[in-house]
């Protein structure tokens, strides 16, 4: 398979958003992961908006605001934030990784809660996470196959996914379940799609994971689709 | 001098003689301001006065080297362009008192030296010794110790990417919390510390100056006593959220906004920076210390200017940019302000309401503190050998027990409580390697870096054990295909004022200095800790070795743990003697004893022959034979890799010493069979000793020396010994 790096013509890399709060340390990771995948990466101060032509947007990891309070509270009050729904409703797409699948969870667009991992405590690992077939055909998820195991590293606090519907009320929209319980998450699950499919949280770190000198690149998949749909016209 | 103002003095930490040179330089009685000025300055933590022409004894210089002692973190070329800058300090005492917050400020204080060297830090590492984990006092140290050094690494988005921990009930009481933080920097962008520039403006930026941390550095330069829980307001508190936007707004702020020096405010706070920049620039600084950001009203002019409040910045701007500087910070939402302006003539001077309050000569200041020259005992005691005992017949029980020893027991749980990848810079983390390896940007080149230290070995020789640590580090860096560049030293030891510890302290600085010119590489700086004890008595000289080495080709870079159908080779020629090693203690039942087997020599062959294969890609696995002695190494190779092994051999001497000594320049390779007489052709033109043994596969480890089987052991069994640590829940 040839990367889509190497395939995209120069000067007509599509640009990918990295929204930057204070306190994120996830963005250049996740910048490096786009710029792979062969997106321009802008990175965009949470006190501003992405610019017109980013379709796409990622949230990265880190302590946003410190997360001296609950994880993710405070983030989804920047403005870079409130811009994302309308993002999302003209058809773009959105990533949030770790600290950003918490602020998305914060700011209601995805559901439930990311609460303090059961055993408490910060726990970094790489892990196994196996890819499951969910109800929406996700555009972040075109290139990752069904029943994939993947190797990537886990590396929070609050990881702890809780809905008070259960495992049945988000079934359907998990993409990914760690291969045992890492963090006392219901159904095992690791990440999250919105109902549209283009609303995409996960808590480890496919970002960590798409360079062959650093453990895996079962990341890049994640990445690459998202420029396979750009490039095809599906965002 | 008034008795009032000596009394002062002498509470501050100041000594009788000192404050009698202060009177004599000054030609008039000190100011109580200016006293606190010199108790920071002239402690032994900021002047280095009872170490410091010893320390001049240790090689500095090499053609790679683009800054050394004297900056805020030496700097080696590793290609490319880049510089890597790295330093290691430590926050012993801090960290005895408060172990959370002691810890944490050690790592956000180490990481502010790399980024006052213009360097974006990409690594954390640490050293820690402590008291036995069954004692519940160093079971709080230690538990403390590790959630602050994660609780600041981790949220300032920096991977810790290995150390060592020693458990020893010599550190009881008395714990070293040494930190090792390094980063990438071109070779353009380093900063200077140097102030310039008559009329320029002093910018304060960060966070705000409190009560917290004054005279720290006066505290860390005394023994740790009864009252030391009392000594809670001298330790510092971490803020890694403050921390992480100070060093985004730093690193972005650079010559093009019209910065002309920099330096952070650690030891000593305001004073320490703003008189160490003045005096290195030949210039003096005027401070007004109203306009110094505070944290609570009705703080005193002498605590302003010691505070050692964390997360602060002092800088040298252009005058005329001065406000676009403030600007400049505030925008990443750190707090800045101009606090005092670049003189003439030299002195250091702080006005409090208009008043000058301070006024000192900032060179006398800086660097005037009086050497000490502690008596030094003419010899040092010598250490019982080992009381004798049995050597076993057979190595399963001896082995199973050691590898279940706390130091030499898998810390993987330990481990799990920092991030180890954020950065995607980690080639190979925690007990994935003998040493770290940390890739550059866009490049398969990259760096390997490794602490070590060998407390138990200079208990019972200073000089020896110091040869062993950087004989320990080349090892370790051999194994990942690096060649020992440069070194930053952490240097802990018990008080100077004893003769003994005295005569300790120059074996130790001995030892490095030998080692390091037999090695032929520089320290680039580092830190020295001396008055570690308590009233058991001082810690074991324990000298930290941060080193460094290039590494060309990431992807050709060795495992610790093996894999199946590998051949098995013997590098260097064990010795099956008694000696001081962790076998020693366990069987013997003594914390010292033996003499120290060490030949650095044979650790530079071997270092050189490793190298050369792995940058061959021609190693799968790699791991020196260090505390546990030969066994241990590959047993632990196995329980990683949940693989056996086979091996069979003859040997002279003691079967238990020849497994569990701890010889210089001996590592397991695990090679493809395919490459086996290559690398044992090298062997022989580089002088070292090796035999292929066995092969890897299986699921038990078994050893025959003749006819007689002396271990067959599951790798169930090893794993099961080998990660024990973490249900004994021992941080």
């Amino acid at each position: 398979m040839s990367g889509p790096s190497s395939s995209a013509p120069s000067g007509a890399r599509p640009k990918a958003a990295v929204i930057v709060f204070p306190g994120t340390n996830g963005d250049r990771d996740m910048a490096e992961s786009f710029e792979r995948a062969g997106f321009t990466p802008v990175y965009v101060d949470s006190r501003e908006t992405a610019p017109a032509d980013c379709k796409i947007a990622g949230v990265p990891g880190g302590f946003s605001y410190g997360d001296y309070w609950r994880a993710g509270m405070l983030a989804r009050y920047a403005p870079a934030m409130r811009a994302l729904p309308e993002l999302v409703a003209k058809g773009g797409l959105v990533i949030g990784i770790c600290n950003g699948f918490q602020i998305l969870v914060e700011a209601g667009m995805l559901p439930g809660a990311l609460t303090y991992n059961n055993p408490p405590g910060f726990k970094h690992k790489w892990v196994t996470v196996e890819a499951r077939e969910t109800k929406v055909k996700s555009p972040w998820l075109t290139r990752v196959q069904r029943g994939a195991k993947l190797r990537w590293p886990m590396a929070h606090g609050e990881g702890n996914y809780y809905h008070p519907g259960g495992w049945d009320a988000i079934a359907d929209n998990v993409p990914f379940v760690y291969d045992r319980n890492m963090n006392g998450s219901i159904g095992n699950t690791a990440a999250l799609l919105d109902a549209t499919g283009r609303v995409f949280g996960v808590m480890p770190h496919p970002d960590r994971a798409s360079d062959p000198h650093i453990g895996s690149t079962d990341g890049s998949a994640i990445f690459e689709s998202a420029y396979d749909a750009v490039a095809q016209g599906r965002v | 001098m008034k008795p009032e103002l000596h009394n002062a003095g002498i509470a501050m930490g100041l000594k009788p003689h000192e404050l009698d040179h202060i009177e004599t330089q000054l030609g008039r009685e000190p100011r109580l301001p200016e006293l606190a000025v010199f108790a920071g300055m002239w402690s032994e933590h900021c002047s280095y006065k009872s170490s410091r022409s010893r320390l001049g004894m240790m090689p500095r210089e090499a053609p790679y080297l683009l800054a050394g002692p004297g900056s805020h973190a030496g700097a080696v070329d590793v290609g490319e362009g880049w510089a890597v800058a790295f330093k290691i300090e430590s926050h012993n005492h801090p960290s005895a008192v408060e172990p959370y917050q002691g810890a944490a400020t050690g790592v956000g204080g180490i990481l502010r030296d790399v980024i006052a060297q213009g360097a974006r830090p990409c690594l954390v590492m640490d050293s820690l010794c402590f008291g036995p984990p069954h004692d519940p006092k160093s079971r709080h140290i230690a538990q403390g110790v590790v959630a602050g050094i994660a609780g600041y690494g981790n949220a300032i988005g920096l991977p810790n990417v290995g150390g060592k921990t020693v458990y020893d009930p010599r550190y009881e009481g008395n714990p070293l919390v040494n930190a090792l933080a390094a980063g990438l920097v071109r070779h353009d962008g380093m900063r200077t510390a140097k102030a310039a520039g008559i009329g320029n403006a002093v910018i304060y930026a960060g966070a705000s100056t409190g009560r917290d941390g004054i005279l720290g550095a006066a505290f860390a330069s005394v023994e740790l006593g009864e009252d030391t829980t009392e000594k809670r307001s001298h330790v510092q508190v971490g803020d890694p959220f403050t921390g992480k936007k100070l060093m985004e707004a730093c690193l972005a702020f650079g010559p093009e906004h019209g910065m002309v020096a920099c330096q952070d405010m650690g030891a000593c706070g305001l004073t320490c920076a703003a008189s160490e920049m003045a005096t290195l620039g030949g210039v003096g600084i005027d401070l007004s210390l109203d306009a110094v950001p505070l944290r609570e009203a009705g703080m005193e002019p002498f605590e302003v200017l010691v505070s050692e409040s964390q997360e602060r910045f002092l800088f040298v701007v252009e005058a005329k940019r001065a406000a676009e500087a403030v600007k400049h910070f505030e925008h990443y939402g750190v707090h800045a302000a101009v606090i005092g302006t670049v003189t003439e003539g030299g002195r250091f001077r702080a006005l409090w309401n208009g008043e000058v309050v301070v006024d000192l000569p900032a060179a006398l200041v800086a660097n005037g503190a009086p050497k000490l020259n502690w008596p030094e005992a003419p010899t040092l005691p010598p250490v019982a050998e080992y009381a004798d005992f049995a050597a076993p017949k057979d190595l399963s029980k001896p082995l199973l027990r050691m590898l279940s020893e706390p130091g030499i027991a898998d810390l993987t749980h330990l481990y799990d409580h920092y991030d180890h990848t954020v950065g995607n810079r980690t080639v190979r983390g925690p007990g994935e390697a003998e040493a770290a390896v940390m890739k550059l940007p866009n490049s398969a080149r990259g760096f390997a870096i490794t602490i070590t230290g060998r407390g138990e070995l200079c208990a019972v020789d200073a000089y020896k054990g110091s040869l062993a640590a950087l004989g320990e580090a080349t090892r370790n860096l051999a194994c990942v295909g690096a060649r020992i560049m440069a070194i930053t030293d952490g240097i802990n030891h018990g008080p100077p004022s004893d003769p003994v510890e005295n005569k300790k302290l120059t074996e130790t600085i001995r030892g490095l200095a030998d080692g390091l010119k037999a090695l032929e590489i520089p320290v680039t700086g580092g830190n020295v800790s001396l008055y570690n004890a308590t009233a058991d008595g001082a810690i074991p000289p324990t000298p930290m070795v941060g080193a460094i080495g290039i590494v060309e080709d990431v992807s050709r870079v060795p495992r610790a743990e093996l894999t199946t159908d590998l051949a098995l080779i013997l590098c260097g020629t064990p010795q099956a003697t008694p000696m001081t090693s962790a076998y020693g203690r366990i069987a013997s039942g003594q914390l010292a004893g033996g003499s120290v087997n060490v030949d650095l020599a044979a650790d530079k062959r071997l270092a050189q022959l490793l190298v050369d294969a792995i940058r061959r890609g021609m190693v799968s696995f790699a791991k020196d034979a260090g505390a546990g002695g030969l066994l241990v190494a590959l047993a632990k190779g196995c329980a990683r890799g949940r693989v056996g092994a086979t091996v069979a051999y003859t040997f002279e001497g003691r079967l238990d010493w020849h497994f569990f000594g701890e010889t210089s320049g001996v590592a397991w390779v695990g090679v493809e069979p395919r490459f086996a007489e290559a690398f044992l052709a090298m062997a022989k033109s580089s002088g070292v000793a090796a035999m292929r043994l066995g092969n890897t596969g299986g699921s038990r480890l078994t050893i025959k020396t003749g006819e007689s089987t002396v271990l067959d052991v599951s790798i169930d069994a090893l794993r099961k010994a080998f990660m024990s640590s973490a249900e004994r829940g021992s941080a």
